[in-house]
C-alpha cells in the first residue's frame, strides 16, 4: 500500500489546491500529479461537451429552478409554536407547569413499535414528552398525535457534537426545531417552546444527527445509521 | 422566511423561521457548483453505474434534490464529499430501483481513477450493489473507489477497524465467489 492520499483528499484538493502537506505530497508523486492532471482534463472536456449555462436551462433543472418557492400550505402552518420568554410571567409560569407534572416514562404500543426508534450507539438518543389534557408523558418510541397535543423534543447525548434535529413529515416537508448547533452532554430540550398540533392529520419523523447526516436523510430515505437517530410520528384520529 | 403565529397559554407572538423555500440554490448558484464539481459528480456517477446514459440521469437528479436542498450544502464544510455522498444516495436509488442492473463499462475504464483506488474489485462490486445494503454499497465505494484506509472507513461509517476489516474480508469473499461463478 503507497502513501498516497485517498481519492477523496485528491477530489478535494484539485478544486482549491492549497498550499500544505498535500500539495507537497502530489508535486512530489507521479501517481497523483499524474490523477489531477487527468481530473483537469476530465473537467474541461465536460464543460465544454455541455457548458453550465446549458445544463441549467434542461427542462427537468430549469423546472426545478423554477418552481414556485410555497407550492403547499406551509407545514409550519399546522403548528402554533408555543410562547417565548419574551414575558417573563409567561415563561415562569411554563416553568412551575412544567416541573409539576413529572412526566411518566410510558411506551406506545404501536404495531411495529420496535422499529420505530433508532437510537445512536450509545451517543445520542431521543425523547419526546407529551403533554394531553394537562398530562404529561415521556416517550422514547413512536409517538401517535392528536389535535390540541403538545409536544416537546428531548436529546440525550453522550459527548458534545453538532447536531440538528427537525420534523420530516411523510410529505416532505421539513420542520428544523434548532440547526447545527453544539450538543452538551446529558439530557435537554432541543428548543424552547411546545409544538401544538392543530386538526391536519401530521404523520413524519423527528430525526436527530450530524448536519450531514440529516442533510443527507432529507434528500433520500431516512435510515438508520451511527449519526442519526429518528422518532416516528403517527396521527391519532380523535 | 414566513412569519408565524404563535399561541401559547394565552399568549400570542411572532416567530419567524426559515422555510423549505429558502433551501433552494439559485441560477447563479447551480452554475457555479456545475462548473466546479459538475465533472467530477459525473465520473462519480459513471464509475459506480458504469452506464453514461444512467450516470447523466443521476447527476441530473443529484442536482434536482442539491437545489432543493441547498441550504445543507452552503453549510457543509467538505463539499466534494457531501456532494459524493448526494450522487452515492442516487445511483444507489436508481440501481435499487433496477434490480437487474447489468453495468456496461465501456466508458468507465477510461475514467481516471485515484492511486489508491482498486479498479478490478471496484468493477465486480459494481455488479453487486443491488445485492449489497446501504452500508455495504457505501463500504464497497469507499474502499475499492475512493482508496480510503481501513480507519478512515471506520470513521466514517462509525465502524470500529474490526467490522471494517471483517466486513471487507466478507464482501472480498462474494467478490471472488461471484467471479468464480462467471468464469
Amino acid at each position: 500500500m503507497s502513501d498516497c492520499p485517498n481519492g477523496l483528499d485528491l477530489d478535494e484538493w484539485s478544486i482549491e489546491q492549497p498550499p500544505g502537506s498535500l500539495a507537497d505530497h502530489i508535486a512530489g508523486c507521479e501517481k497523483c500529479t499524474a490523477y489531477i492532471q487527468r481530473l483537469a482534463s476530465e473537467r474541461a472536456a465536460f464543460l465544454t461537451q455541455e457548458p453550465p449555462e446549458a445544463f441549467v436551462h434542461r427542462p427537468a433543472i430549469a423546472a426545478e429552478l423554477n418552481r414556485p418557492e410555497v407550492q403547499k400550505r406551509p407545514f409550519w402552518t399546522r403548528f402554533t409554536y408555543g410562547a417565548l420568554a419574551s414575558l417573563a410571567t409567561a415563561a415562569i409560569a411554563l416553568f412551575v407547569m412544567l416541573d409539576r407534572g413529572k412526566p411518566t416514562q410510558e411506551r406506545l404500543p404501536l404495531p411495529g413499535s420496535t422499529a420505530d426508534i433508532i437510537r445512536m450507539k450509545g451517543q445520542l438518543a431521543l425523547s419526546v414528552v407529551l403533554k394531553r389534557d394537562g398530562k404529561q408523558t415521556r416517550y422514547h418510541g413512536a409517538i401517535q398525535v392528536r389535535p390540541r397535543d403538545e409536544i416537546r423534543v428531548e436529546l440525550t447525548t453522550s459527548q458534545e457534537t453538532s447536531l440538528t434535529v427537525g420534523i420530516r413529515t411523510d410529505d416532505g416537508e421539513w420542520m428544523p426545531l434548532r440547526e447545527g448547533f453544539q450538543s452538551a452532554v446529558g439530557t435537554g430540550p432541543v428548543h424552547d417552546d411546545a409544538i401544538v398540533f392543530d386538526n391536519t392529520p401530521t404523520r413524519g419523523w423527528i430525526i436527530a444527527g450530524t448536519p450531514d447526516a440529516v442533510a443527507s436523510a432529507l434528500t433520500g430515505t431516512i435510515e438508520d445509521s451511527d449519526q442519526l437517530t429518528r422518532v416516528r410520528i403517527e396521527w391519532m384520529s380523535e | 422566511m414566513a412569519a408565524i403565529a404563535a399561541h401559547s397559554h394565552g399568549l400570542s407572538l411572532t416567530v419567524r423561521v426559515k422555510t423549505v423555500s429558502q433551501n433552494k440554490l439559485t441560477e447563479a448558484e447551480v452554475t457555479s457548483i456545475y462548473r466546479q464539481y459538475g465533472a467530477l459528480m459525473l465520473r462519480r456517477c459513471k464509475l459506480i453505474l458504469r452506464d453514461e446514459a444512467l450516470a447523466d440521469d443521476a447527476l441530473q437528479n443529484a442536482f434536482i434534490k442539491l437545489i432543493r436542498h441547498g441550504a445543507a450544502f452552503r453549510e457543509a464544510d467538505a463539499k466534494v464529499r457531501w456532494l459524493y455522498r448526494l450522487c452515492d444516495r442516487v445511483c444507489f436509488d436508481v440501481i435499487k430501483k433496477r434490480k437487474s442492473h447489468q453495468a456496461k463499462d465501456d466508458h468507465a475504464k477510461h475514467l481516471p481513477l485515484p492511486p489508491q483506488a482498486d479498479p478490478v474489485r471496484l468493477r465486480e462490486a459494481t455488479t453487486l450493489l443491488s445485492t449489497l445494503d446501504d452500508k455495504e454499497q457505501r463500504l464497497a465505494v469507499m474502499a475499492f473507489l475512493d482508496g480510503m484506509s481501513q480507519g478512515e472507513i471506520g470513521v466514517a461509517l462509525g465502524w470500529s477497524r474490526q467490522t471494517v476489516n471483517k466486513k471487507l474480508s466478507a464482501l472480498k469473499t462474494r467478490l471472488r465467489q461471484s467471479r468464480s461463478e462467471n468464469e
